[in-house]
């Protein structure tokens, strides 16, 4: 409806071959690389599957990034995404060499699994269906359960699972950085000492590359970071401020995504907390907070933790660990403990230091569609 | 009118309102011209059509 009421983007989209994808079951994810968490992505790209861009982001509040009222996704932005990578496809177009270095960043590193639905966990409990055309769509592999599936494998292959996919597609605050919505990568407010201001970027700069990388929008400048290695280093970026052209650096520190809260990804944080602890997880001054049990559709699962633990417990100890954040708590339970292994906790419940016990279950759950 | 001729009616009704309903939904998908805008579940297609005009593509993950 949208398209109608604006002409102008009728006019752009007049411009592209439209493909409309609505389960993962089949796509290619040596190409389509996105964060899974968001109920809509697109990719600009050529025929050859070149990509010149992506737009479309996650939103902190969790609702927002399912319902068509994440203010990320704004018409304006992606009317502005969809002019850039018109002038970035007229440009491949006619000198495809000079843009090919550019644009080789735009596509991710090989996955490890190709496709979703053949990865060990899928293939294990046999609940991601790809539906063919015409059939009922209830059961398709959903964006969120790509990550979900991946995540499952490498855990029952045994495999670490790297920053990267636990801090997944770092927010643009994580640099200091406010954007804005209605713009392709324009800045809208800069946080003081932030890496972005120590870097002297500006409120209006509009960000032309970052790693040299052309954005066409904020979720081109997630990609970037998403891609850019945990060791840290300089990240160049290229800005225009006003009719000048300014070569800029920030730099990241080791660990850097760390700073990053994951936890506020939905279906990440049911995931992750609901298996591992059988609680949903929020923040406290003093620790980490209980705030509240797993649903009740989840709790055959893990049965001990959401018996033991109480919703407003404090976490303070975690296996003689002090200090963490929810995002530490829970990358600590899935990379460093073992399904059925015993996590020893401290909690602070009603002033009081109390300890608890729990074994991680067993089994992994079978359960579809979260 | 007796027990049988009523839901007979009500057969009817739930048909006439089943075949509207269809018919509408097609028709709206038409008046919006969205069927032919986006090619659905197909992306190979899409490569290919994209080679063939020149355009770049639009690949929509919903």
């Amino acid at each position: 409806m949208v398209v109608h009421a604006d002409s102008e983007l009728k006019s752009l989209l007049d411009q592209f071959v439209c493909v409309r994808l609505i389960q993962m079951g089949g796509v290619d994810l040596s190409i389509f690389q996105f964060d899974p968490f968001i109920s809509w992505s697109l990719f600009m790209m050529n025929g050859d599957k070149t990509i010149y861009g992506r737009f479309g982001r996650a939103h902190p509040n969790s609702k927002m990034s399912r319902k068509d009222s994440n203010p990320n996704h704004t018409v304006d932005g992606m009317k502005a995404a969809l002019k850039k990578a018109l002038t970035i496809h007229k440009g491949y177009t006619e000198n495809p060499k000079k843009w090919k270095s550019a644009l080789k960043g735009k596509t991710g590193e090989k996955p490890r699994w190709k496709f979703a639905e053949k990865t060990p966990s899928a293939l294990k409990y046999k609940r991601l269906k790809v539906i063919k055309p015409g059939e009922n769509q209830h059961g398709c592999l959903h964006c969120h359960e790509v990550k979900r599936t991946e995540i499952d494998s490498m855990l029952m292959k045994g495999y670490p699972i790297p920053d990267k996919m636990l801090w997944m597609y770092p927010r643009p605050q994580i640099l200091g950085l406010t954007m804005d919505n209605r713009k392709a990568a324009q800045i809208s407010k800069v946080a003081a000492g932030s890496l972005a201001d120590k870097a002297g970027l500006k409120v209006g700069d509009e960000m032309l590359t970052m790693s040299k990388q052309p954005l066409v929008s904020i979720a081109d400048l997630i990609w970037v970071l998403h891609n850019f290695p945990d060791k840290g280093g300089p990240l160049p970026v290229l800005v225009k401020r006003g009719s000048k052209s300014l070569k800029l650096k920030m730099t990241l520190k080791k660990n850097w995504r760390r700073d990053e809260d994951f936890v506020w990804r939905y279906r990440m944080a049911g995931y992750a907390s609901w298996l591992w602890i059988g609680v949903s997880l929020g923040e406290h001054q003093n620790g980490v907070l209980v705030s509240g049990p797993a649903p009740n559709w989840f709790k055959k699962y893990n049965v001990e933790p959401r018996r033991k633990l109480r919703r407003g417990d404090v976490i303070i100890k975690m296996d003689g660990k002090t200090g963490f954040s929810r995002s530490d708590l829970l990358a600590y339970l899935m990379r460093e403990k073992k399904l059925g292994s015993k996590v020893r906790l401290e909690v602070l419940r009603k002033g009081q230091r109390v300890k608890v016990e729990f074994n991680i279950p067993k089994k992994q759950p079978e359960v579809q569609g979260y | 009118m007796n027990i049988k001729q009523s839901m007979i009616l009500a057969l009817n009704l739930i048909c006439v309102f089943s075949a509207f309903s269809l018919t509408h939904a097609k028709d709206l998908l038409k008046q919006n011209n969205l069927d032919k805008r986006w090619i659905h579940e197909d992306i190979e297609k899409g490569y290919a059509l994209a080679k063939k005009t020149g355009k770049p593509l639009l690949v929509s993950f919903r």
